[in-house]
């Protein structure tokens, strides 16, 4: 991949290769659930300590609104600006258009639509089906399936017509993500359903989760870091050969994490233990992609303090180093036995898919959206403000579910009753909620930013500077 | 190459799903649909068999599809883990049977709210009613949402009818309510002006007249409107199936040591700092159903049957103490403790020591009969004969003789020919205790039975039969009443599917035998314990706590 020497240059290789219409269309939807989600989880969160907050309607308890929350976030938010950077990244990784390009337009509607009136089915209806984070309803499910699937015809058979001979990493994840997707959500069609009763039910719905956040999510993002954060600081990637260890140590170690979910159960104690290895062993995926991000940063640390995709890059990795020591250790029996079912959990995964994985889409987003839209960002001001906004509410949230989970967790242990541990709770919670408004107050900024910049009135001519540009602190500022 | 890479890809994924999707599914240990559960046999001891779970009723399904819709699971756990002291708080450990016919799982991987793999019987059904409508005032501290939507429920204007309060007749009372004149349905307004109801089949006729000052009043519904609340369909089965968890472990709660508690000697000191103490307590986890002047007419006493218990009489039922008698501390600590089955009075074996003593202290001061009286010394009761067929025979007869099936029924369920016509000394309709189910209101040992008959349980129907009869005629009497839910399922109150041979295996009177979960009889496999690779493969499996 060289790299054009301007912005103006970049544009026009852009322009040659990619639906700019089509993907902008993508990431807009992104923004509302970017907008949606995170605000669904603000609200409900406020109910731990106003129990009354939003009525006793059905459709507004916390039971029929936290799968939209977490289907909003993986499935609206972080999968549709994924699905948006994935058409622009793979042409400019392969050389060639996307294959039945004009495909785009229809799976976009369909999608987001789709998700849509699944989220309407939730609420109004209640149609859970009773897997965490595969709640969506089944023809939702089906729907959902069919768009990966053509998604993935798309990809692979742009890949397959490629004029870049080599495979860039990028590339390697978004392949393994697409297709290990389809699997799992055949998974997810039958898994609710067949004539696996109990705990053998719950062994293949750990599968399920872990194979959303492990093969979906985290490969995903991998493509857009492993792409975005070289093209924003110019600079090659670190190093190959690591990108391809925490590849297949990913693909190795990450399919058999699930049942960590439900340790200390009924389900044997061998596929426990199995569980609990390989979630150790998923340090080495990790630590080799992190050390391939911060090596990748030396001698360009200064974009930290200039570059706005950089910055939320770089904050993501360190929410992943976080996040990930975090989600290891508590597979450890002795680890889980204070920390399971308590808010421990619930910061482990809201510093990864939020402070990690989605952090990364904006991060995408914020490098992409300018591009599509030919001129500058339309403040960086602003979009520093939402970058801190969001920085400074994640790292509030996970610090404090984080301390909640083991208070909680070793209060039980000590045998206090149980509303006296809840009781306790209730302070913590104020913090999180807080530090959510936090996060979706910088996500707004950031979408209103977004706008602005696609509503200025268009440049004369398209400015011969540096690439990068757009997203970068203006020189003269 | 590309081959290669393609293949790797697809065996590392295939290879887990292998490993950790079909085989954990393949083992027979994983599909094991029994599970250990306590009964008690002939003798009332309560011995440890495994027995196959049942499935659900066609209702409980209907409950568990509201509870799956309703993402009850998001703030409940279903499943009680061998660790942190969790089988001394929620009971027994889970077992792989007790899932079997659980479809999707409902295991769950957060508790903002408690673990309810046991919740089954710990309260009567009217607790769970109160607590969906109201969860903040049953338990001042919970973070639960109501569940409004999930009762019929209308507003009715009180008139004055004979110089007493009644509702008047609208449509919208009978869209709820049949009207069938000859079945009268009792409503006791709550405070706040709420009527429930669990039946619809009958009229609902409004009775204040028992209700403490001034609840009783005209004077205080004159001109007021009601709001009538009956649970819907979904609502029932969301209850039935919630009082079916757990109990696939049978009468699990008579072996469950933290709640057992014999000790009836205790002294509580009286201080002024101590009654502010069990103030506290008591605000935050008693006021809802015995109210804030202890006068049993709390703000969901509506939903309640039977009612919470009035304190201002200082009358209890649970004592050591001879009848007419004050209860000892030690009998109301043994009382709060191990709670009252059947009714809406849990067991807060989890609450600490310190609070459920204060908390008596507290208790104390809504009766002037604490600072006139002391409590009787308490009736000694001493150790239980051994229980014997000849034993049981003999207690047949007394039961008989003494007239029990009048109240109680010939076959122990509580249905005699004057069990409709029973009534408190507060005046409230009551049911003879239903012995088939094995669930007594103040314990279900026979020592705790004894101690019903002899001290009597005042404010009741039930009589003492100190003087009636001698001590080793309560003792048969007792041990015949435990005869009746031998081998019976707590939730049904119907004989398990047991063969003789099984039976007699259990009736064994050594205490120590199928004495725990893991002393469990299994029918199906042979005498003495398994080979040393069979429990190292075991070990494996996770068994053996």
């Amino acid at each position: 991949m060289t790299a054009p020497a301007t912005w103006g240059a970049t544009l026009r290789a852009n322009d040659e290769l990619i639906d700019a219409r089509l993907i902008r269309g993508w990431l807009l939807w992104g923004f509302v659930w970017l907008m949606v989600a995170p605000t669904v989880g603000v609200l409900i969160s406020t109910k731990f300590n106003y129990p009354d907050f939003l009525g006793d309607w059905a459709w507004s308890t916390f039971g029929r609104l936290r799968p939209v929350h977490v289907n909003g976030v993986i499935f609206g938010a972080f999968s549709t600006l994924f699905m948006g950077l994935a058409y622009y990244v793979t042409p400019r990784l392969t050389g060639v258009r996307i294959w039945k390009g004009e495909w785009g337009h229809p799976i976009l509607w369909i999608w987001n639509l789709n998700l849509a009136a699944g989220f309407v089915w939730l609420t109004v209806f209640g149609g859970n089906r009773g897997w965490e984070a595969g709640e969506l309803p089944l023809p939702n499910v089906l729907v959902v399936t069919a768009v990966i699937i053509a998604a993935t015809v798309q990809i692979l058979m742009t890949i397959a017509r490629r004029t870049e001979r080599h495979l860039y990493v990028s590339l390697w994840y978004l392949i393994g993500a697409l297709v290990w997707t389809c699997i799992n959500l055949v998974l997810l069609i039958i898994g609710p359903y067949g004539t696996v009763p109990g705990i053998n039910n719950a062994a293949l719905h750990g599968l399920y989760i872990h194979y959303v956040v492990g093969l979906w999510i985290t490969p995903a993002g991998y493509v857009l870091i492993y792409y975005f954060l070289p093209a924003s600081v110019r600079a090659p990637i670190y190093s190959h050969k690591l990108s391809l260890i925490g590849f297949w140590s990913l693909a190795f170690f990450y399919p058999f994490v699930g049942i960590h979910h439900y340790l200390f159960s009924p389900i044997a104690d061998w596929a426990e233990t199995i569980a609990i290895v390989s979630s150790m062993m998923l340090i080495i995926p990790v630590w080799t992609v992190l050390q391939n991000f911060f090596g990748t940063m030396i001698g360009h640390w200064a974009e930290f303090s200039r570059n706005l995709p950089a910055k939320f890059l770089i904050v993501g990795s360190i929410m992943y180093l976080v996040g990930c020591f975090q989600g290891s250790t508590e597979a450890l029996r002795s680890v889980q036995q204070p920390t399971h079912f308590t808010d421990f959990v619930i910061s482990h995964s809201h510093l990864t898919v939020f402070g990690t994985f989605v952090v990364w889409a904006i991060a995408g987003a914020t490098y992409v959206w300018p591009r599509l839209c030919g001129r500058e960002l339309w403040s960086f001001r602003l979009g520093n403000w939402s970058f801190w906004l969001i920085t400074i509410g994640i790292s509030t949230m996970g610090l404090v579910l984080t301390a909640q989970g083991l208070q909680q967790g070793y209060m039980l242990m000590a045998r206090a009753e149980w509303v006296d541990t809840v009781v306790t709770m209730k302070p913590f919670w104020l913090v999180r909620t807080l530090s959510g408004i936090s996060m979706d107050l910088g996500m707004s900024l950031l979408v209103y930013n977004f706008m602005r910049t696609a509503m200025e009135p268009a440049p004369a001519a398209v400015p011969e500077r540096p690439v990068g540009a757009p997203g970068v602190r203006p020189a003269q500022a | 190459m590309k081959t290669y890479t393609l293949g790797a890809g697809f065996f590392c994924i295939s290879l887990a799903i292998f490993v950790q999707g079909i085989l954990p599914i393949a083992i027979p240990e994983s599909r094991e649909t029994r599970a250990t559960r306590a009964v008690r046999n002939d003798l009332g001891d309560v011995k440890w068999v495994w027995h196959e779970s049942s499935p659900y009723t066609a209702r409980e399904q209907l409950g568990r599809q509201v509870y799956l819709r309703e993402g009850c699971w998001y703030c409940h756990s279903q499943y009680v883990r061998p660790v942190t002291g969790e089988d001394m708080r929620w009971g027994p450990v889970s077992q792989v049977g007790e899932y079997a016919h659980d479809w999707p799982h409902l295991l769950s991987t957060r508790r903002i709210g408690p673990d309810l793999t046991r919740v089954g019987l710990k309260y009567a059904d009217g607790w769970h009613y109160a607590h969906h409508w109201a969860p903040t005032t049953v338990v001042p501290d919970s973070v639960m949402p109501s569940f409004r939507w999930l009762y019929r429920r209308t507003s009715v204007a009180v008139i004055v009818k004979d110089g007493q309060p009644a509702l008047a007749d609208s449509p919208a009372l009978r869209q709820l309510f049949t009207g069938t004149a000859d079945r009268p349905l009792p409503l006791r307004p709550s405070p706040e002006g709420v009527a429930f109801s669990e039946q619809t089949d009958g009229t609902p006729v409004l009775e204040v007249e028992n209700l403490p000052e001034p609840y009783n009043q005209l004077e205080t519904w004159r001109g007021r409107t009601l709001t009538v609340v009956v649970p819907t369909e979904e609502l029932q089965g969301l209850v039935a199936y919630i009082q079916k968890l757990g109990t696939n472990r049978g009468a699990w709660r008579d072996a469950f040591e933290p709640q057992t508690i014999s000790a009836s000697v205790m002294t509580i000191p009286r201080t002024e700092e101590q009654e502010a103490r069990g103030r506290e307590v008591y605000e935050r986890r008693c006021v809802g159903c015995h109210g804030a002047k202890g006068d049993g007419n709390g703000p969901v006493a509506t939903f309640l049957n039977p009612r919470p218990r009035d304190f201002r009489l200082g009358v209890f039922k649970f004592r050591t103490t001879p009848s007419g008698s004050l209860p000892t501390d030690g009998d109301l600590f043994r009382t709060l403790t191990r709670g009252v089955r059947f009714t809406a009075m849990p067991t807060w074996h989890e609450l600490p020591e310190k609070d459920r003593i204060v908390v008596i202290s507290y208790v104390k001061t809504f009766s002037p009969r604490w600072k006139e009286e002391k409590p009787e010394p308490p009736i000694p009761i001493g150790e239980p004969p051994r229980a014997t067929p000849e034993l049981l025979e003999q207690g047949k007869a007394l039961y008989a003789k003494a007239k029990c099936f009048q109240c109680h029924g010939d076959g122990g369920k509580g249905d005699g020919p004057s069990a409709g016509e029973l009534k408190d000394d507060w005046g409230f309709r009551v049911r003879p205790a239903d012995f088939t189910r094995g669930q007594f209101k103040g314990g279900s040992d026979v020592r705790d039975v004894f101690r019903a008959m002899t001290a009597g349980l005042d404010g009741t129907p039930m009589p003492s039969f100190t003087d009636s009869m001698s001590e080793a005629e309560r003792w048969a009497i007792s041990y015949y009443v435990l005869s009746f839910s031998a081998f019976n399922d707590p939730l049904t109150g119907q004989k398990l599917a047991l063969d003789t041979a099984t039976r007699a295996r259990l009736n064994d009177s050594n205490g120590e035998v199928y004495a725990s979960s893991r002393l469990a009889l299994d029918p199906a496999a042979g005498e003495g314990p398994p080979k040393a690779l069979v429990r190292f493969y075991r070990g494996l499996m996770g068994e053996g706590r």
